[in-house]
């Protein structure tokens, strides 16, 4: 259905990543595992294998993967640059990375606070979010000291520090956000307006580098999350229960001809519609 | 157009990333694909960062919220407003009897999946009684009018009127956001009893489109 939003390098990051699936399982998988894969190591484009075979190909920076469906289980994750093949030397590299069944995980490549790549595994939290509500997660990976996020310039999450995440459930709809130097105004990323769908998680990533001043900002959704509210009331004075016949109900609908009339009803009934 | 594109759709809208963000939607609601091994989730798009000397370029298809319900054969005619979540977690409603409120986090009526929910007081101590109290005497078959802003009208004809205790009602029916397209009106009905919180029973009328 969405197919045409793709872009070429999507489809084709894709179509790698859908064919290496079945390749890369680990001989005890059960239950599939949704994953993403980010970039967010600035100036390198990297291939990504995992299990020794090849997972993304010719990953840009700044590129998040649509999600993957893979066998859960334990998978060694390889980043090479660009074409290096299998056996080419790591720019980052983690073994035994548990994808837990059932789970929703997007994995990130990115720079830690000292400035040295590396790849951080976070679970995406998909429960439901109450009716009326968004979720917002920020995600810290970017070489860069500790931030707070502010929403309209108040802070919403303090003190965050790389590669750790806040997340909150928040009322849907539109917030200005910035993320500040921890316990500062001084602006690293930002505003930017954030349109905080119903029923959808956002998911802000930071990324980059202070030192390098290439900090960015990359943001996920998931959507699909939403609740039903509770009911629907739908009265609030109890005249048009006031009474059963139906002639008394054309009467009183009528009532709204004429002032004095509407007032006589409204006094005959007003015991009716006093609320407890 | 489904609400999770809608939804993804105006993600994509919202952010307007500082010149320099990497804007991805996906949705959480997977289907099974028979692809052996891996198989790619639903519907998802990844994209590079957008030019930050561009506009947002990523606008897509804008949702028409409704403005207007005529229930011509039961005399209604209401202002259509749009409304959330009140603090209770109920659906928030107008205070006014003479409109009605549209959940405006479902789908809009021009959508092609899910219920366009559309919730109205019966009557208010403020107010009075408003046209709803006529809602009862439609009849399946009767033809229910939704006018929208860009000023088109879509046409639904009634196939139930039912009236059911507020404990029992079907909130995951009403408020579906992913089967055939319906449009549920809903008010209040039944005793009123106000030490048990009012009226005691929804009154939910469903439609389905005129194609």
């Amino acid at each position: 259905m969405s197919g045409r939003r793709h872009g070429a390098v999507a489809v084709a990051l894709l179509t790698v990543a859908g064919a290496a699936a079945a390749a890369v399982a680990p001989a005890h998988a059960a239950e599939n595992a949704t994953v993403s894969v980010l970039h967010g190591v600035p100036g390198a484009t990297v291939d990504v294998y995992a299990n020794g075979k090849a997972l993304l190909t010719n990953f840009k920076p700044g590129t998040l993967t649509d999600p993957v469906k893979l066998p859960s289980g334990s998978y060694d994750l390889k980043v090479t640059a660009a074409g290096t093949g299998a056996n080419g030397a790591a720019v980052i590299q983690a073994n035994d990375v548990e994808v837990p069944a059932g789970s929703n995980v997007t994995v990130v490549a990115h720079l830690g606070a000292d400035g040295k790549p590396r790849l951080t595994p976070f679970a995406n939290d998909t429960s439901k979010v109450a009716a009326g509500k968004a979720r917002l997660t920020v995600r810290h990976t970017a070489a860069a000291p500790a931030v707070d996020v502010r929403a309209g310039g108040k802070p919403v999450f303090q003190d965050l520090t790389n590669p750790k995440e806040a997340s909150a459930d928040v009322a849907a709809g539109t917030v200005s956000a910035d993320v500040v130097l921890a316990g500062t105004s001084t602006v690293a990323i930002g505003p930017a307006d954030l349109n905080l769908q119903e029923g959808t998680s956002t998911i802000v990533y930071a990324w980059g580098s202070a030192q390098d001043k290439n900090l960015k900002l990359a943001v996920q959704t998931i959507s699909g999350l939403h609740s039903d509210p509770s009911g629907i009331p739908g009265g609030t004075g109890g005249q048009a229960a006031a009474g059963d016949a139906p002639t008394w109900l054309v009467v009183l609908l009528l009532a709204g001809a004429t002032g004095a009339l509407s007032t006589a009803v409204g006094l005959t009934v007003s015991r009716a519609c006093a609320r407890s | 157009m489904s609400p999770g594109t809608r939804i993804a759709v105006f993600a994509v809208l919202g952010v307007v990333a500082l010149g320099a963000a990497a804007l991805v939607t996906q949705s959480g609601e997977t289907t099974p694909t028979p692809a052996a091994g891996g198989a790619r989730d639903e519907p998802s798009a990844s994209r590079p960062a957008p030019d930050p000397t561009g506009p947002a370029s990523t606008a897509g298809p804008v949702v028409v919220r409704p403005v207007e319900l005529v229930a011509a054969t039961v005399r209604i005619r209401m202002t259509v407003l749009p409304s959330g979540v009140a603090a209770d977690g109920q659906m928030a409603l107008p205070p006014d009897p003479r409109t009605i409120g549209w959940y405006r986090f479902g789908p809009a009526p021009a959508e092609a999946r899910g219920s366009v929910v559309l919730g109205g007081h019966l009557d208010s101590r403020e107010y009075g009684v408003g046209p709803l109290v006529r809602l009862s005497q439609l009849r399946p078959g009767d033809e229910l009018a939704v006018r929208l802003a860009n000023d088109r009208t879509v046409r639904y004809r009634t196939v139930r009127v039912e009236s059911v205790s507020k404990q029992s009602l079907a909130l995951a029916k009403v408020f579906d956001r992913s089967g055939p397209p319906m449009l549920r009106v809903v008010t209040c009905g039944g005793e009123y009893d106000r030490d048990r919180g009012g009226y005691q029973d929804n009154l939910v009328v469903s439609a389905e489109p005129i194609r």
